[in-house]
């Protein structure tokens, strides 16, 4: 039973990680026909402003504050150089797009910091673990978890209960009729995409205090992982988000506790090879609405 | 009336003796290219012969990306994947049998007897790439157009991950290693000029016309009775086969290469390469495999510190990734076509012929021109 | 003689290389309803989306009140007062009724001042129930769940949330029965007593010149008629005959 609460709070933690991440995907998704292939580098920045800050003697909510802006202001700043004049363009070219977007903030950060691997410090708390009825709970799993409730809490909250989230969701169902009703692109997309980047922020922190190290190329991993969930999800709806990212959390935390030892060096292929499984039993996804081709 | 023999046209003549029109175009740019790259071995006396072979293995990388692409609209980020396969294959076939021993002493029986030349190891690698494309298409292929390209990049990601665990295979993420230097300059452009005119065959065939229906509109092909996965199934198969000989000549090249030489960073110069060139083209295909090698060459010119003219350049290291980033972003903004777009060069002698009685041309076949789901230009 | 509330002078425009208006003009008096006939593809959907600010002109001028918006954002149109109620609805179907009613006054805050906007909300839903008493009793339900007529109450409703001068419709009967026609055509009349100025593209000519005080005739991107509607409804059949007018239902009430 112990293994099984366990278990769960594993799938949990994971899965509420991509669960974020695609949502921050898919906000920007819905809004315009984008997949961010620089998403993961999102988080990267962000990682790497925080061990900048925290190697500074900053106090950690003023790191965690300033990185979650930080991340806002690049994402808007990003989404209106490089994305903005893409508007219309079909989710290939903006695909590709992104993709060089990708490269040109990683080199930025190579630039800056190098190749190799810089250590995140991370507060001693998080490294505790409470033991409660002989279940092991780690403090990090529970931070990840309580943030991602609440972050998708309030999201759901903007989107459903302000005029500001209603405006949000006409504008990414009708951008022309939103018009209509006077309500901006312009100030639409840079709404989303500081939210988004917001979000990417949040996920940096939790993903790198997690792994430890960060370098610039470190943004791959987080970036499939959000792919992923919000294929497998269904690509275009928040609900599919959520849903995909804690699919492929449960998906990977399970294999791991049922892989045999030898098998387990191939899990990320076994992972990506039952999405492709289910995507041929659900091409549009576990949530997915079939739409356009 | 005049009527150019050679011109840039985005479709071909009907019949037999039209697909070979339309297969001299992509064939003479596929000459025009190997005897610029055998100009420039001649001119340096071979000093540079590494950065020719590796062009010219580019070029094939991109014609076989743009085969697919091109054909289907599915960008695939993991094509790299069909590369790494058919590097290992080769390797794993052509390193010699006594060196097999120390090299892959776990290698399972019946390979580690096996010993074969380099058209050997290219036709297997193609072969074994183009089964791992049928494989993982049946699923892959039934995607819708994002999906698609995202489940490529994990296609790149179990074949990644399969060769740094099969340790009996592939020595694990180890060099592979005791490949035999067998690639030539006639290998390499030999093989890119078989590719290019396989690549027009496919473009100009049934198969390629059915793929590009099902690119163009989903909906309206299945109407007409072209089926999604069978379609772009036949694009995926054969564009991993020449990906996979790629990568066989990419391995008897190096002789020496691990799990990590395959990955998603590989992709770029291939991506930029076909985008600057044209996604529905054979011939942008080898035009901008040409340009971005020499963009590529100069920019590591750049990074290691030489004389531009009076001033002296020097560039942080990785400036190249940055700079095919910005060009990729810049291309799909102003020229999203590429510089042919789906052109091809063609030559038709029948037309100076024709133009000296003036009679009509014939149908041609319909075009090959990107759809609205290419990166195209935006309605105002 | 008073200035006409929106003076379009000669306007030229089209898509890609097609022109598909050739040089229209048209005024529109305030309190006055006008009627927009024509044949498919005559242009008239084109022309609503040119004074909407959705489309650019390519020549000639759109004058609202005293001000030249030819070149104004659509975003920014509705703030002015004109507001357009779309082809085919437009509604947002994954929102609710009310919803969608909120989103329609989002222009409301620029258009009267922030003070006034929260009360013009809550007085704009009062009005909108009470002009249509069944979308209060559904108002939370999605848009995506009413029929044809109930949509497009709520898109007249919509468009009123933000307190037009002058309201544009676009086939605001589109693909409903001649019954339901009539229902929202009465809801017209009753806008139009309140003093609204309203610009209909309507498919039947009998509901337009039983219901507009004006209308014009577009014929492949130019106007070849116009006039008072009493006068015209004398030549109806003169007009169907040259024009390509549809034919009409015994069930219109005019």
């Amino acid at each position: 039973m112990t293994i099984v609460i366990q278990r769960l709070l594993d799938v949990l933690s994971v899965g509420s990680t991509y669960a974020l991440l695609a949502l921050g995907l898919t906000l920007v998704y819905s809004v315009m026909n984008l997949i961010n292939f620089a998403y993961g580098m999102m988080l990267v920045w962000s990682a790497f402003v925080a061990m900048v800050l925290v190697n500074a003697g900053v106090p950690t909510p003023l790191v965690l504050v300033t990185c979650v802006v930080f991340s806002a202001l690049l994402s808007v700043a990003v989404g209106r150089v490089a994305f903005r004049p893409f508007l219309t363009a079909p989710p290939v070219t903006l695909l590709i797009t992104s993709f060089g977007v990708e490269l040109v903030l990683q080199y930025v950060a190579l630039v800056i910091f190098g190749e190799n691997p810089r250590i995140l410090k991370v507060p001693t708390y998080l490294s505790q673990v409470y033991h409660v009825g002989g279940v092991r709970i780690p403090n990090s799993e529970l931070t990840t978890i309580v943030t991602a409730l609440i972050v998708v809490g309030g999201l759901y909250l903007v989107l459903n209960r302000t005029r500001f989230g209603i405006r949000i969701r006409a504008a990414a169902e009708q951008p022309e009729i939103a018009r209509l009703m006077g309500i901006s692109p312009g100030l639409i997309l840079i709404a989303v995409f500081a939210i988004s980047g917001a979000i990417a922020g949040v996920v940096g922190l939790l993903w790198f205090a997690q792994v430890g190290a960060i370098t610039p190329r470190s943004d791959l991993d987080p970036t499939f992982k959000a792919f992923v969930a919000i294929v497998l999800g269904g690509l275009g709806n928040a609900r599919g988000a959520v849903v995909g990212g804690l699919a492929l959390g449960a998906i990977e935390v399970l294999l791991s506790a049922v892989l045999p030892d030898a098998a387990l060096g191939y899990s990320d292929a076994i992972v990506f090879g039952s999405v492709i499984a289910i995507l041929l039993w659900r091409p549009t996804g576990l949530v997915g609405v079939s739409t356009s081709l | 009336m005049t009527v150019p023999v050679i011109a840039l046209r985005r479709d071909r003549p009907s019949g037999p003796a039209g697909i070979l029109v339309g297969l001299a175009g992509p064939v003479l740019v596929a000459l025009l290219v190997t005897a610029l790259a055998a100009m420039v071995q001649a001119v340096t006396q071979g000093s540079i012969s590494d950065i020719v072979l590796l062009f010219g293995i580019n070029a094939i990388m991109v014609v076989g990306f743009q085969s697919f692409v091109g054909n289907t609209g599915i960008v695939s980020f993991g094509h790299v994947a069909f590369m790494a396969v058919g590097a290992y294959t080769a390797g794993i076939l052509a390193v010699p049998v006594g060196l097999k021993a120390v090299v892959l002493p776990q290698l399972p029986g019946f390979l580690s007897h096996i010993e074969l030349p380099i058209l050997g190891t290219l036709i297997w690698g193609g072969a074994v790439a183009a089964a791992a494309a049928l494989l993982t298409g049946v699923a892959i292929m039934r995607l819708s157009g994002a999906a698609a390209s995202i489940a490529t990049l994990g296609l790149l990601v179990i074949v990644n991950n399969i060769l740094d665990h099969a340790h009996a295979v592939t020595r694990g993420p180890q060099s592979f290693y005791g490949v035999p230097q067998s690639t030539t300059f006639g290998w390499v452009f030999g093989s890119l000029i078989v590719v290019a005119a396989l690549s027009a065959l496919l473009k100009w065939s049934r198969a390629g016309l059915r793929a590009r229906s099902v690119r163009d509109d989903a909906v309206a092909a299945e109407a007409a009775g072209v089926r999604r996965l069978p379609a772009r199934l036949g694009p995926f198969m054969f564009s991993a086969f020449v990906t996979g000989v790629g990568g066989a000549l990419y391995a008897q090249d190096l002789t020496a290469f691990s799990p990590g030489s395959f990955f998603v960073a590989q992709i770029t110069g291939v991506l930029v390469m076909a985008i600057i060139g044209g996604l529905g083209s054979i011939s942008g295909a080898l035009v901008g495999a040409t340009l971005i090698s020499v963009l590529a060459e100069l920019l590591r010119h750049v990074e290691s510190g030489t004389p531009i003219g009076p001033v002296q350049v020097q560039a942080p290291l990785g400036i190249s990734q940055a700079v095919l980033g910005v060009v990729l972003i810049v291309m799909l903004r102003w020229r999203p076509d590429g510089i042919l777009g789906a052109l091809e060069l063609e030559i038709d002698p029948r037309r100076w012929r024709r133009a000296e009685g003036c009679e009509p041309a014939d149908t041609p076949v319909p075009a090959a021109a990107p759809p609205e789901d290419m990166p195209t230009e935006r309605t105002p | 003689m008073t200035a006409a509330l929106l003076q379009v002078s000669n306007l030229v425009t089209g898509y890609g290389g097609t022109r598909v208006l050739k040089g229209v003009s048209l005024e529109v008096g305030a309190g006055e309803a006008v009627a927009v006939l024509g044949a498919n593809g005559a242009g008239k959907t084109t022309l609503m989306k040119c004074i909407a600010g959705l489309t650019r002109p390519w020549e000639g001028t759109i004058v609202f009140g005293d001000e030249d918006v030819t070149r104004v954002r659509a975003e920014d149109r509705p703030a002015l007062g004109i507001v357009l109620a779309p082809e085919g609805r437009g509604l947002f179907a994954t929102l609710s009724i009310e919803e969608n009613l909120l989103v329609g006054a989002s222009a409301l805050r620029k258009r009267i001042g922030a003070r006034q906007a929260r009360a013009g909300v809550a007085e704009g839903l009062g009005q909108a129930y009470a002009l249509f008493p069944v979308l209060k009793e559904r108002r939370r339900d999605l848009a995506s769940r009413l029929s044809g007529g109930q949509q497009q109450m709520v898109a007249i409703a919509r468009a009123l949330m933000a307190r037009p001068r002058l309201l544009l419709l676009d086939e605001p009967c589109l693909g409903l029965a001649p019954k339901v026609g009539n229902d929202v055509y009465a809801a017209l009349r009753t806008l139009r007593r309140q003093g609204l100025s309203l610009v209909v593209v309507e498919e039947s000519t009998r509901r337009a010149l039983g219901f507009a005080d004006r209308a014009c005739v577009l014929k492949l991107g130019q106007k070849v008629l116009e006039g008072h509607a009493s006068a015209l409804t004398r030549d109806e059949e003169l007009l169907q005959a040259y024009f390509g007018l549809t034919s009409e239902s015994t069930d219109v009430t005019l």
